[in-house]
């Protein structure tokens, strides 16, 4: 039988150790506090467009994502979108490029098509159509 | 004087850990990982169409966006940016906190030890690395989290009403109307309430979970061409599945894990009366921690990689599901645990 000081003793630093890693954990974090701070105030002035097209899963393909949000704007929403990406694209990019055209063109479908060279191309496909 | 430096250190302790999940999770708009090609996705799509069939639509051969996968985020999501006015995903950030704080609430109110007590176990759901992160904003286990936390308060109150079974049974149909996983919670509930003899709770908690959960959602994608789990299936099936699982989750999770499950193994050793009356919530964790890794029986990708990417979020349910129990055990020896 373990005392019952002991016992205390035991559970305060065990919880205490528990809560300390925790806390620990949570203050090292992937910026430091100042520049989340900043990077918070930035994007919450920003407007909705700017927002978007900075946010971090899209701004690697910020020109992208700017032609596929002017493409979400016009075309109609039973319109079916048509992206060609040639055989010189990654295929991890390609796959990265169809998602956030999926994205930001929902409703819409996004077909994957065969392009040329280096090409990236996102052009308007048939209204209701079936995939190609 | 000691009681109250204590409570005051405990609530400071909360209000960091919440403050520093609501700024991960406020300071950029969502768009990481799986928030952008599934949830994001279909509730983008179910904002601009008005219709929960597109979550369907925008990925018609289901190569990416798991259509699936049940869709009361996506809802929640899109019904929250139309009360908005728009899709920002920026405003859309502020579910978090909401969420956190019911979850933080939940934890607080499930935690049957003194005030400190019960504001360290909330404070350290605001704690857990998920909430420590940007990169899980936007995902579904935060809703599903608040969930079957209301659902497991209500099935703990000491003094439960005849309307306790169908709240909770409506609390866990949210919940596998939110992710997979509230199913195996449905399973592992109504198991353990017929197993400690509340047929009666079981039966109305279970039928309620299934008949308004599980039912609609797997009639609804089967009447659109959609059945199944796309990363899980009956041909699929190999016994030696989850051993693998096990093994990638050991390699993985092993030294990380340790210090935690020795010290809540301890914790709970030192409580004798915790351990009485928490028997069911820790054998419930522990069964849904075995059914997922049996689902892994099922799995289409390797379980490696299936293990290396889920492994975290799927451990989130039990973990905190079983803080209350931890912060009665540390208590315990302190004084009666209903003190």
């Amino acid at each position: 039988m373990i005392p019952l000081r002991a016992r205390r003793l035991l559970a305060a630093v065990l919880a205490g150790a528990g809560l300390l890693a925790l806390l620990a954990a949570a203050v090292t974090q992937d910026l430091p506090f100042v520049d989340s701070l900043a990077l918070a105030g930035r994007f919450w002035r920003a407007g909705p467009r700017g927002r978007l097209l900075n946010a971090p899963g899209l701004a690697r393909d910020a020109r992208f994502a700017a032609d596929a949000l002017r493409a979400a704007a016009s075309w109609p929403a039973d319109a079916d979108a048509v992206l060609s990406v040639g055989p010189l694209v990654p295929p991890d990019v390609r796959e990265r490029l169809r998602r956030r055209a999926a994205y930001l063109l929902a409703p819409r479908r996004v077909l994957l098509e065969p392009g040329n060279g280096s090409e990236v191309l996102l052009v308007r496909g048939p209204s209701g159509g079936r995939p190609q | 004087m000691k009681r109250r430096f204590l409570t005051a250190a405990a609530a400071l302790l909360l209000v960091l850990g919440f403050a520093s999940a609501t700024l991960l999770a406020v300071r950029q708009p969502l768009s990481l990982g799986d928030y952008l090609s599934v949830w994001g996705l279909k509730a983008r799509a179910i904002h601009a169409s008005g219709e929960l069939s597109a979550v369907f639509r925008v990925d018609p051969a289901g190569e990416f966006s798991h259509p699936e996968y049940p869709p009361l985020w996506p809802l929640v999501l899109a019904g929250t940016a139309r009360i908005l006015g728009r899709y920002d995903e920026l405003l859309l950030t502020l579910l978090r906190p909401l969420l956190l704080a019911a979850a933080a609430a939940l934890t607080f109110a499930r935690t049957r030890a003194p005030l400190p007590w019960r504001l360290l176990a909330a404070a350290s759901l605001t704690l857990l690395p998920y909430f420590q992160t940007a990169a899980y904003t936007g995902y579904a286990e935060a809703l599903l989290l608040v969930f079957v936390l209301a659902s497991l308060f209500l099935l703990e109150s000491p003094a439960p009403t005849p309307f306790t079974p169908a709240a909770a049974g409506l609390l866990l149909a949210l919940a596998c109307l939110t992710k997979q996983e509230g199913v195996l919670v449905l399973l592992v509930v109504a198991g353990l309430l017929a197993a400690t003899r509340r047929f009666r709770d079981a039966a109305i908690a279970g039928g309620i979970g299934l008949g308004l959960g599980v039912l609609p959602w797997s009639i609804y994608r089967a009447a659109h061409g959609v059945s199944g789990l796309a990363d899980f299936g009956l041909a699929a099936f190999h016994p030696a599945k989850p051993l693998r699982a096990l093994a990638a989750l050991v390699e993985i999770g092993l030294v990380p894990a340790l210090p935690w499950i020795v010290g809540a193994t301890l914790l709970l050793g030192l409580a004798p009366g915790v351990r009485r009356t928490r028997r069911s919530l820790v054998l419930g964790a522990g069964a849904f921690a075995g059914l997922v890794l049996a689902s892994f029986a099922f799995a289409r990708p390797d379980v490696v990689w299936l293990v290396t990417w889920t492994w975290d979020r799927l451990a989130l349910l039990p973990v905190a599901a079983v803080l209350p129990a931890l912060f009665e055990a540390a208590a315990e020896p302190f004084g009666t645990p209903d003190g």
